[in-house]
């Protein structure tokens, strides 16, 4: 058989490497408060310079409904800078912004499109937002898009002189301040950015940034507040809270009846916590000021749904009314989150979760998994900043972060294998920290035959087919759980003439960017801690000569991995470790630990068992 | 211990549920076999299941200032049973409504909607606020009021009512028996006048488990038909035991499987005599078409603006039709963009199309027909379902079936059909999104269905020589990858000739070091497109041997046909051949130990061939495999599984060589 196809003409078209599909030409912003209400005006000029780059000019505008915004201009310049469009009203669209976490807001989205068919092409627009209230004056980025180079970006802000505010900037900026009569106006300009990727293990996207955040010492959100202090900013939140915790009759009866005649107040803690898990759910409605002030807990008593907000209300109100303190705690949730900056007393936060403090214990809930245990503490919230409100002494505190042995995910490998390499491999894994984060959010939402390819996806082997699996966790209480698995495998040697080959289960690597495309930081939220036994259990070993890959000893600064063999008759155990610790590591030395995973990759590749016949 | 209770369990469950089979089907009334059900015996694993389901529509008149105005009042009752914590997302609920945007619009009112739970304090009832249904706007046209249940957890029982009023005749309400979860029972009665006359589509259903059609009893009568008396003819549809609607790989779209009954409205009898007739024949809809504004006369607009483009900015003389309708097709690809809409009606004016150089895919399509026609190439508009739309019933002619118009050129003694939409696919092809079933030609003297599958292979085919580098255990490999058609297209849109794209996609393949990439005929659609390069890749080493995967990781890794049967056709869209070749030489100071198994498959589905042909230097490996059929029918569902396994399992054996002992 030859080749198929007979090429006539060879018609060279040069690879692209360069151009990048859109480039922000131009972006100015311009902020000023009148009459207490912040007005930002934004300019964009964008430049697209091929199809791909098609999509910036599919934009859509947010905006909450009680605030204004007017689009001023918007209009396309062909590659001679003419104007060939110029955007008409009945061309805009208005809608509501549907978004997956909240069931009901009151955003909506101008949209319209602006596209050209000879390229490159600009598109310019231009907005006004008109905000009462207003938090936060300024958080700015000189990037329409973290993947969009930008060549010229500026931030102009004008205050009146005895208007008290903080400021803070990360990156590189051209500052100026000015004195025009009674105010100031300050300049931030930047020039040429390049486009910012997250990386695995990075720093999250808006760490990576050039930023301005500008908040005033004063502000008006529902409440006069001050963000002169982490104290002063606690007191606002506490004013938005007060007296939201208060309990029906009907649900202050039934929490009579749950916990009559229990002293202990561990015990009523996690009655009541549960008897919130058990019968609520989280829905976010999200209207007006929503987003910060919380329904009181009689809107959760009614209606059994609430936000992160309404339902730590709520269980702060059951609590309450079980005579035990607690203190509305406002977080930053993620599994690598932003960090807060704690010169910088702002709203930096996106999450509630519940402190109870219990002698010289500390409790907390997390009140809007309800397949969570009780006083449990996950990837989701561990190990970070976040502000306890406690009027006067609100103040910065730190989470408890996971141990190694908090995160510890045990596999025990079963493989029976007859002489053609097939046979059955039952596994138990005993799931804790992320895995067991995010399994007990599967098997709660997901109903089991929706989860088959994510339990396929934990296995690795060539060819095999799930028989079944179940989840273990009776004791909701209890930190980990069980997933119990049962494959089907077939033709696991690879034939080599007669010398038959055994790769072991691969370990799952950690991916990684090479060195020399690497641009951030390492930053290892919590501990990786995986323990491996596999049993292999051949029924044709005794016929073989067989022959193991070395044993594996791999320890260094960052973490260790070893890796040994046992043969017990017809039986071979692999036993596996691998442990990293949390932290963080400057791009300097990113080489050294990439290279040091890389030897785990090596040893991996060469962990073949091989099998000879006996002579 | 706990197997034998959990059995029991179940037991227990089944037979309380044979004993108390009567679910109530009346809003508000609630009895044991609901409130005891935990599991539905015929999908246990059902995360919730829809109790009842019940739809009425009616014809009535209303006061509209002075005007009297007939509507149709559909009314929706619908019961849900939450069996597990995944079901709760069906306690939220969505009503969408339509406006014309010309003022006349859809209106939903009296919504009731409660949950319900058992406790030890009995039966609690939970009502959704009224000020909790929100309201939200999805685009001009339209909008959905929406909730969420009040306290809902496995075991609630959620139930809802509302009413829809629409003023849209040519809209009663379609009824979908099927849901993603199962439904015990769903009717739907309609109850039709003498004045508006409908036919209806059922789609997946064979039989009703009920259907009944009668006169009402009652005599009603409309003022706005001169207050002439009538009677409603009722008719029932019942669906019981619906299972759950569950989607598969390579189907075509939802819409075109859900159980459901769609109505269209065919004749208005005017009471004071004669019929419009709304639908007739396909013939009819054929000239209708060719007469409306923005279809048939919207070509007819175009023509002096065509004309006048073909004059200034093509160069036609001296050329036949055929190479005439090239160059048109491939002016208006390069001139005109497409904005992603589909429809079947132009939306603009001729002239603001040729200014803004960007319309919907009407727009463009139907002004290159009125530029081949200028030139004096015969091209028809042909009307078509894309494959996420629906399908289109030959018994029915409705515009509704169709969201996007085609090409037909007659040319010379060539007839094909092209979109002006994709400029990387060749003057005589039509996007992928388009394959599905068959078109309508609209032509002045009669129309014409054409079938939009074609057989016509797309080809991969890949060059490989591989040299073993004993020193280091690696492979040097170089490699010559030309694709044709479809597999072309999709190369070049995945790759956009990006050579960091490509070499990402050689890397995710286990190659690394690549360097002399090349490639060629990016722009050329009608040529195939090549892509060579030289890369590393990794050996295995056993011992004293090595082995060579001589294909490299480019067969199929994984087989995605994974179910043991199958009720829907395989789509795979077009027919497919690929090819491999390769050449590895035998390292020095080493022999051939092993070489995998020829293995040849060959009729009219499918060819899958692998043969070895080895010499003192070198391993010589071919292996093609094609899947001639676009479409594969469920029974040859296991052939085509079969074929596929034995193509993950062969093609990627390697070759074996050992050391030769001095």
């Amino acid at each position: 058989m030859r080749f198929l196809l007979i090429i006539l003409f060879y018609f060279f078209t040069p690879l692209a490497f360069c151009q990048p599909p859109v480039e922000l030409i131009n972006y100015t912003t311009s902020i000023h408060i009148k009459n207490n209400r912040l007005i930002t005006e934004k300019n964009y000029l964008i430049q697209v310079n091929n199809p791909q780059g098609d999509h910036m000019g599919e934009v859509s505008l947010l905006y909450q409904e009680d605030d204004k915004l007017d689009l001023l201009e918007a209009y396309i310049l062909n590659k001679d800078g003419k104007k060939v469009h110029k955007l008409k009203r009945k061309e805009i669209i208005t809608r509501s912004n549907f978004s997956e976490s909240t069931f009901h807001e009151d955003n909506m989205v101008k949209e319209f499109k602006l596209k050209w068919h000879q390229y490159p092409y600009q598109i310019y627009y231009s907005y006004k937002t008109t905000e009462k209230p207003f938090l936060h004056i300024a958080n700015w980025y000189p990037f329409i898009r973290s993947n969009i180079p930008t060549r010229k970006a500026v931030l102009k802000v004008d205050l009146p002189k005895d208007y008290k505010i903080s400021i803070n900037t990360s990156g590189d900026f051209h500052f100026k301040k000015e004195t025009v009569k009674d105010s100031y106006t300050y300049y931030w300009k930047a020039k040429d950015l390049t486009p910012v990727k997250v990386e695995n293990l990075s720093p999250p996207i808006s760490e990576l940034l050039p930023k301005v955040t500008i908040v005033g010492k004063k502000f008006m959100y529902g409440a006069q507040g001050s963000f002169e202090s982490w104290s002063s900013f606690g007191q606002w939140q506490e004013k938005l809270i007060n007296n939201l915790d208060i309990l029906p009759q009907k649900e202050k009866d039934k929490v009579d009846r749950l916990i009559k005649g229990i002293s202990d107040r561990k015990e009523i803690i996690k009655i009541l916590y549960h008897y919130m898990q058990d019968n609520t759910r989280y829905i976010n409605v999200s209207i007006d000021i929503g987003g910060l002030k919380p329904y009181p807990a009689s809107y959760v008593s009614t209606n059994k749904y609430g936000d992160c907000k309404a339902l730590t209300i709520y269980m702060k109100a059951l609590l309450k009314y079980a005579g035990i303190g607690s203190y509305y705690t406002i977080i930053h949730a993620g599994e690598s989150p932003v960090k807060i900056n704690t010169a910088l007393p702002s709203q930096q936060f996106n999450h509630v979760i519940l402190n109870i403090p219990l002698g010289n214990d500390t409790i907390w809930l997390e009140n809007t998994a309800n397949y969570l245990p009780y006083n449990y503490i996950g990837t989701f919230t561990q190990g970070r900043y976040a502000l306890l409100v406690d009027g006067q002494n609100s103040r910065l505190i730190k989470t408890p972060s996971l141990d190694m042995d908090q995160v510890q995910v045990k596999n025990v490998y079963n493989i029976q294998l007859d002489k053609q390499g097939n046979g059955v491999v039952n596994v138990r894994r005993v799931l804790r920290g992320k895995e067991f984060d995010s399994n007990k959010y599967y098997q709660n939402s997901y109903k089991k035959e929706d989860l088959t390819p994510l339990i396929k996806s934990y296995f690795n082997l060539p060819g095999f087919e799930l028989i079944n699996f179940d989840f273990d966790h009776t004791d909701r209480d209890k930190q980990e759980m069980d997933l119990l698995v049962k494959l089907k495998v077939q033709d696991q040697f690879k034939k080599y003439g007669s010398t038959l080959a055994l790769k072991l289960v691969p370990f799952s690597e950690i991916e990684l960017e090479k060195p020399e495309i690497r641009k951030h930081p390492l930053r290892i939220p919590y501990p990786y801690n995986q323990s491996d036994s596999i049993v292999y259990d051949i029924s044709d070993f005794q016929n073989h000569e067989v022959s193991l890959p070395e044993v594996i000893e791999i320890e260094n600064r960052h973490f260790i991995y070893n890796q040994s063999y046992k043969r017990v008759g017809d039986t071979l155990i692999v036993t596996r470790k691998f442990a990293l610790p949390a932290g963080e590591y400057p791009i300097e030395e990113y080489a050294g630990f990439y290279a040091a995973m890389s030897e785990i990759i090596d040893a991996n590749k060469k962990s073949i068992i091989i099998l000879n016949p006996q002579q | 211990m706990k197997i034998s209770l959990l059995i029991s369990g179940i037991l227990f469950g089944v037979s309380f549920n044979i004993f108390c089979q009567q679910y109530f089907k009346e809003f508000g009334k609630i009895g044991p076999a609901e409130l005891e059900l935990q599991q539905y015996e015929k999908d246990p694993e059902a995360e919730a299941v829809v109790l009842y389901d019940e739809g009425e529509s009616y014809f009535f008149e209303k006061n509209e200032g002075s005007y009297i105005k007939l509507y149709i009042k559909f009314t929706r009752t619908k019961r849900i049973k939450i069996l597990d914590n995944a079901g709760v997302k069906y306690a939220e609920v969505t009503i969408p409504y339509y406006s014309d945007g010309f003022g006349a619009t859809e209106k939903v009112s009296s919504i009731e909607a409660f949950s319900y739970n058992f406790d030890d304090s009995g039966l609690i009832k939970t009502e959704v606020d009224k000020n909790a249904v929100y309201e939200e706007k999805v685009n001009e046209r339209w909008n959905i009021k929406k909730f969420a249940f009040p306290n809902v957890k496995k075991g609630t029982i959620i139930e809802y009512k509302y009413v829809l009023e629409t003023p849209f005749q040519f809209n009663l309400p379609d009824w979908e028996f099927q849901d993603r979860i199962p439904t015990l029972h769903s009717k739907y009665i309609v109850k039709l006048t003498p004045f508006y006359e409908y036919v209806f589509i059922t789609q997946g259903i064979s039989k009703f488990d009920y259907y009944n059609t009668e006169l009402s009893m009652n005599e009603r009568v409309f003022r706005i038909v001169n207050g002439r008396g009538f009677k409603d003819m009722v008719h029932t549809y019942v669906m019981k035991d619906v299972p759950a609607f569950k989607d598969e790989a390579y189907i075509t779209s939802a819409n075109d499987y859900i159980m459901k009954l769609d109505f269209q409205l065919s004749k208005y009898h005017n009471p004071s005599g004669g019929t419009r007739e709304i639908i007739s024949t396909w013939s009819a809809l054929n000239k209708d078409l060719l007469k409306h504004d923005n279809i048939g006369k919207y070509i007819k607009k175009s023509g002096r603006h065509a004309g006048k483009l073909l004059e200034s900015e093509l160069d036609l003389e001296h050329l036949d039709d055929l190479e005439k309708a090239k160059h048109i097709i491939e002016y208006v690809k390069k001139s005109f963009r497409w904005n992603g809409i589909r429809s079947i009606y132009a939306s603009e004016k001729p002239k603001s199309f040729i200014n803004n150089k960007i319309g919907n895919i009407a727009d463009l399509n139907l002004f290159l027909i009125a530029m081949l026609n200028e030139a004096g190439i015969e091209a028809h508009p042909v009307i078509i379902s894309t494959r996420d739309h629906r399908k289109i019933y030959g018994k029915y002619p409705f515009k509704n079936f169709f969201n996007y118009v085609l090409v037909l050129v007659s040319a010379g003694d060539k007839s094909f059909l092209t979109d002006a939409s994709e400029i990387m696919l060749s003057y005589n092809r039509i996007p992928m999104r388009c394959i599905n079933d068959r078109g309508l030609a609209l032509r002045e003297d009669e129309f014409l269905w054409i079938d939009l599958y074609n057989n016509l292979l797309s080809l991969d085919a890949k060059k490989i020589i591989i040299e073993v580098d004993t020193a280091t255990m690696t492979a040097n490999v170089r490699v010559n990858s030309q694709s044709t058609e479809f597999i072309s297209y999709s190369h070049k849109t995945k790759f956009l000739n990006n050579a960091s794209k490509i070499e990402k996609e050689l890397t995710e393949n286990g190659l690394y070091d690549i360097k002399n990439l090349s490639t060629i005929n990016y722009d050329k659609p009608h040529l195939p497109y090549v892509i060579n390069f030289e890369g590393t890749a990794n050996v295995v080493q056993i011992g004293n041997k090595i082995a060579v995967s001589q294909f490299l990781e480019f067969p199929i890794q994984k087989n995605k046909l994974t179910q043991k049967t199958r009720s829907y056709p395989v789509d795979m869209v077009f027919a497919q051949s690929k090819s491999l070749s390769s050449t590895v030489a035998i390292p020095e100071g080493y022999k051939i130990v092993n070489v995998p198994e020829p293995f040849e498959v060959e009729n009219d589905l499918a060819t899958v061939k692998l043969i070895f042909e080895t010499t003192d230097k070198v391993v010589n490996a071919n292996a093609v495999y094609s899947f001639k059929k676009a479409v594969y029918e469920p029974h040859e569902y296991a052939r085509i599984k079969y074929y596929i396994d034995n193509i993950v399992k062969r093609f990627n054996e390697q070759v074996v060589f050992e050391k030769i002992e001095n």
